[in-house]
């Protein structure tokens, strides 16, 4: 099985180097195709993982590497390169631009990766329609619903055919329905050969979407076992 | 501590950069109103003051010192009309040689400046105490020479070495150096350059009892000549005449200051209040909160106030001490050229103005929007804070996107119209800097122009004054002298013209004049006989106009001349005419030429040139001097220099204007930055984003800048000639702005705007897209 993403020995600080550490000494392996769901209380390094991931944020110390890419190397401007092509990035609140259609808000990735207009709309375009929101392509957020953002903000992430999909709490904002709408579409996405990295309080979720799970207590790894349940 | 009082202070501890940028704003506003309004005070009847302070003379006559004597003299201060007197003091022209140049100085024997009647202001250095020290006045001192200098005169003069240990000024009279009484010699041996003789004159300075009118002052010269021997009198001064020539000197330099100091004070307005709506506005969320928590719309306001008032009455406090001092300098400047003693100006109640309005409009522009937010419902200001922003904004991200412009600049594009308001106000901001530097540098050039057509350096760069030798041995002299590349003789002279009750200087050139390099305003050069050119005021005086005939009278003889030209000309009070020499020969045939205008040749240093032609020459044959300062260039200096620290101060509060704008707007749209982040934005795109948000500001107030800068350039140098010596200008002096300048001019306003926008641009890129997402 190949592996998309591996942490070795993370470990990150806030602050003073006197502090907790939001992650102590993290070593974790993640295999390319699977949906992953990082759980654990609040407080426990959930988020700070993903942003490492993501290349949001630095480790104070240990290696991160996502498709070969050993972000610790990287520059600011290779690692937005890196957010651009590598990851998409799934939101609690979407944080879509509100000053952005929907369509311009899915544009957005290519557009800054610098792919032509036109060949970014159809693609654009195409993915909308492939999420069942085509009709509110000229919309605006506060136009949409909290399904609708959602799944727009689904699209943008996959905009740029990333490798490696982080979901923070995606459905954390959403009714059930919404919710379960929105975790179907990832589990569409996983189908097509997608890398899903998902973090979530809920163990349904989990339980019901996740491939592997890890959970984290206090920045360290409480266990790495595969979900109960196969994914569908 | 009461509630509000303590969130004040935390707000203030924790929005340190908006506290910044209102001290900053303020400061400068302050700072800009201060120094304006100081100039314009200070060069509002600077003369009165300087006449008060001085207890200047109403009437300075000068005496012939072998027609009268001392004691004679002394008695004149008991006459009717005269309240008080000082002198008679004894002066000489003396020529001295001050470096490598030489001058005619004219000094005078002073034993102290703090005379009873024009009491001198000692600038610098102290007065002279023993023989060989000399005091020079302001006049001179501008013009290369200072303290410690030595001035060397002829052995046979009988006056020592001097050297200069003061500099004083002394209000309307035209002393240049002042030694110790005992210093002067009674008389000079030989007839020297420019001076009607070498004996000594005595002046006497008196306050009148009635010096309201020039009959007055003519009233009282009357009584004094009576009271001497006849003749005795060689000249006498009218304070009156040289309050007026200092009412013009400030008349030019009070359309400029007016313009600039409005310009000034409306961006600084306009900074101040979009700075502190912003700050305000920034805070609604913080506003909605309180009012949640039990705060009244009155202790809101309040708190408000004090948030702003804080920093901006630092501002005020650090700001106006910045602008006395600022002016300080300038104001030596003005009262230099206006020739007065120098004095620490404040501008008291103009300054406290200054103060009070920059107060008020903090006051105002805090209050507006945090009243209207007392007004809404807590949930309703909190919801405002939070709720997405489309409107403008959107629409023209929606037009600008499909521009291949690359999406960083069309994302900071449509960021201009997110606040419209705040960007019409930074756009103002933006026209008024670019207007300023587009006025003053037209101006600067224009001023540089008109210098150089009035002194005509380029085309004259020696004139020789011819002393006790004939018209055609200097001539010789002039035509052998190696770097000589031509010369013409002249001559001036005085004759009555039609419709003017006053003496016309007729200037007669013998040979071909046309390269002396006057500037023409209509019609062309004189060709011969019968022709002639006058500059703009004697052809208002007289009514001619081109084309038409004039008739010139001298002793009796006539002549008629053609009007063929009007030409810009500052010599003799802009009464004149310049014709060909057989216009002179016919009122005199005699005529000689004792005047020289010289053109070198390329490579000859003209300086050097005159003093080889005066060594090949016996003595007293002629006087070379270069062609070069007048009275005007130092005017011309302290306008340039007074443009180009308000233009200066003016771009400084655009460029703060533009970067609490961007630093606003950067705020406001935190959360936007992160979010084009996390999906892959650049540091260099953000900043693009950032710096594209004020291209549009920057490029509209750069086009709407420029034209408005140049119709002021034309409307002021047109009020600033017609005031100072009621001249027409040539066009080519107000088409001084080339496409390769306007160019430059249009990158001005967006150098300005992205120059404001980096630093904001810069902190965007780096901000931690976690840290504004994860606050959400």
């Amino acid at each position: 099985m190949d592996i998309l993403v591996e942490l070795t020995d993370v470990t990150k600080r806030y602050g003073s180097s006197a502090s907790q550490a939001a992650l102590d000494g993290l070593s974790l392996r993640i295999a390319a195709g699977q949906v992953t769901a990082v759980m654990g209380p609040s407080g426990s390094g959930k988020s700070t993982l993903l942003n490492l991931v993501a290349g949001l944020d630095r480790p104070t110390r240990g290696t991160i590497t996502v498709d070969g890419v050993q972000l610790n190397r990287l520059s600011e401007t290779a690692l937005a390169r890196y957010r651009r092509q590598r990851v998409g990035l799934i939101f609690q609140f979407f944080n879509l631009l509100n000053n952005l259609t929907a369509l311009d808000n899915v544009l957005i990735p290519a557009e800054l990766a610098g792919v032509p207009r036109r060949q970014a709309m159809d693609r654009g375009r195409q993915l909308l329609e492939q999420l069942g929101i085509a009709h509110q392509a000229r919309k605006y957020p506060a136009q949409l619903s909290g399904g609708e953002r959602q799944r727009v903000a689904v699209a943008r992430a996959i905009m740029n055919r990333p490798a490696l999909l982080l979901a923070d709490e995606p459905t954390g904002a959403l009714d059930t329905h919404s919710g379960e709408q929105v975790m179907d579409l990832l589990a569409d996405l996983n189908h097509a050969g997608q890398t899903i990295l998902l973090v979530t309080h809920d163990p349904r979720i989990a339980q019901r979407y996740a491939s592997s799970l890890v959970r984290l207590v206090d920045g360290q790894l409480a266990d790495d076992a595969p979900s109960k349940v196969a994914v569908q | 501590m009461s509630a509000a009082l303590r969130k004040t202070i935390a707000d203030l501890r924790r929005r340190k950069l908006q506290s910044a940028v209102i001290f900053l704003v303020v400061t400068l506003s302050v700072f800009a109103g201060t120094l304006a309004l100081s100039l314009l005070v200070e060069a509002n009847g600077p003369f009165d003051r300087a006449f008060q302070q001085a207890n200047g003379a109403h009437l300075t006559v000068t005496f012939d010192s072998r027609q009268v004597s001392a004691a004679q003299l002394r008695s004149t201060a008991n006459l009717p009309p005269v309240t008080s007197a000082s002198g008679p003091y004894r002066s000489l022209g003396v020529p001295v040689s001050v470096g490598p140049g030489e001058q005619v100085l004219q000094i005078q024997g002073r034993e102290r400046p703090d005379t009873t009647v024009d009491r001198l202001a000692l600038e610098e250095g102290r007065w002279a105490q023993k023989t060989g020290e000399v005091v020079i006045s302001t006049h001179i001192a501008g013009h290369g020479l200072g303290l410690g200098d030595l001035f060397i005169s002829d052995s046979t003069t009988g006056m020592p070495s001097l050297r200069v240990v003061g500099i004083a000024t002394a209000v309307a009279d035209p002393v240049d150096a002042w030694v110790l009484p005992a210093q002067l010699p009674v008389s000079l041996p030989a007839p020297i350059a420019g001076k009607p003789a070498g004996y000594a004159t005595y002046s006497m300075y008196y306050r009148l009892t009635r010096a309201s009118t020039d009959a007055d002052i003519n009233t009282a010269t009357n009584a004094i000549a009576a009271a001497v021997p006849n003749g005795a009198i060689v000249s006498s001064q009218n304070y009156l005449e040289v309050k007026r020539q200092a009412g013009i000197t400030e008349a030019v330099m009070i359309p400029f200051l007016l313009a600039l100091s409005g310009f000034a004070l409306v961006a600084a307005a306009l900074i101040v209040a979009n700075v502190v709506t912003g700050a305000v506005i920034a805070g609604a969320r913080d506003l909605g909160i309180m009012k949640a928590v039990g705060f009244t719309p009155a202790q809101l306001a309040g708190v408000l106030l004090a948030e702003v008032l804080a920093p901006a009455v630092l501002g005020c406090v650090v700001g106006m001490p910045l602008g006395i001092l600022a002016s300080q300098p300038l104001i030596k400047d003005a009262a230099t050229a206006f020739g007065l003693p120098v004095t620490f100006a404040v501008a008291g109640p103009a300054d406290v103005l200054c103060l009070l309005g920059a107060l008020a409009i903090v006051t105002l522009a805090a209050l507006v929007p945090s009243v209207r937010a007392g007004r809404i419902p807590a949930a309703q200001v909190i919801a405002g804070a939070m709720s997405p922003r489309t409107g403008a904004s959107a629409r023209v991200n929606r037009l600008f996107a499909p521009l291949p412009l690359g999406r960083a600049v069309t994302l900071g594009g449509a960021l201009t119209f997110a606040r419209p308001l705040r960007s019409l106000m930074t756009l103002i901001a933006v026209l008024l800097g670019v207007a300023s530097v587009t006025f003053a540098t037209g101006l600067q050039q224009s001023l540089t122009l008109v210098a150089a057509g009035i002194l005509r350096t380029g085309a004259v760069q020696v004139v020789v004054q011819r002393q006790g030798s004939s018209d055609p041995q200097v001539s010789t002299l002039i035509g052998r002298q190696p770097g000589t590349a031509r010369f013409v003789p002249e001559r001036e002279t005085d004759v009555s013209l039609n419709g003017v009750g006053q003496p016309v200087a007729l200037y007669s050139y013998r040979g071909d004049s046309s390269w002396l390099g006057y500037q023409l305003i209509h019609g062309r050069w004189f060709h011969g006989a019968g022709e002639a050119v006058a500059p703009s005021a004697l052809m208002a005086a007289a009514q001619l106009r081109v084309g038409k005939v004039t008739t010139l009278r001298m002793n009796g003889a006539l002549t008629s001349v053609r009007i063929v030209g009007v030409i810009l000309d500052q010599t003799n009070d802009n009464m004149l005419l310049r014709a060909d020499w057989s216009t002179l020969t016919q009122l005199d045939p005699t005529a000689e030429a004792d005047q020289y205008e010289v053109q070198v040749q390329p490579g000859t240093g003209a300086e050097r040139y005159g003093q080889a032609l005066m060594s090949a020459a016996s003595p007293n044959v002629l006087f070379a001097q270069t062609n070069g300062d007048s009275g005007a260039t130092s005017a011309f200096l302290l306008i340039d220099t007074v443009l180009a620290a308000l233009a200066l101060v003016l771009v400084a509060i655009a460029a703060a204007g533009v970067f609490n704008t961007v630093v606003l707007t950067t705020r406001e749209q935190a959360r936007e930055m992160a979010i084009l982040k996390a999906v892959g934005m650049s540091p260099r795109q953000t900043l693009t984003v950032v710096l594209s948000s004020v291209v549009l500001v920057g490029a509209a107030g750069g086009g709407l800048g420029i034209p408005a800068g140049m119709a002021l350039h034309r409307q002021i140098l047109t009020t600033m000639a017609q005031i100072a010596s009621r001249t027409e200008l040539p066009a080519s002096l107000s088409v001084v702005f080339s496409p390769t300048l306007l160019a430059a001019m249009l990158l001005a306003g967006l150098g300005l705007a992205l120059a404001g926008a980096f630093l904001p641009g810069q902190w965007a890129a780096r901000s931690r897209v976690t840290d504004v997402l994860h606050a959400e």
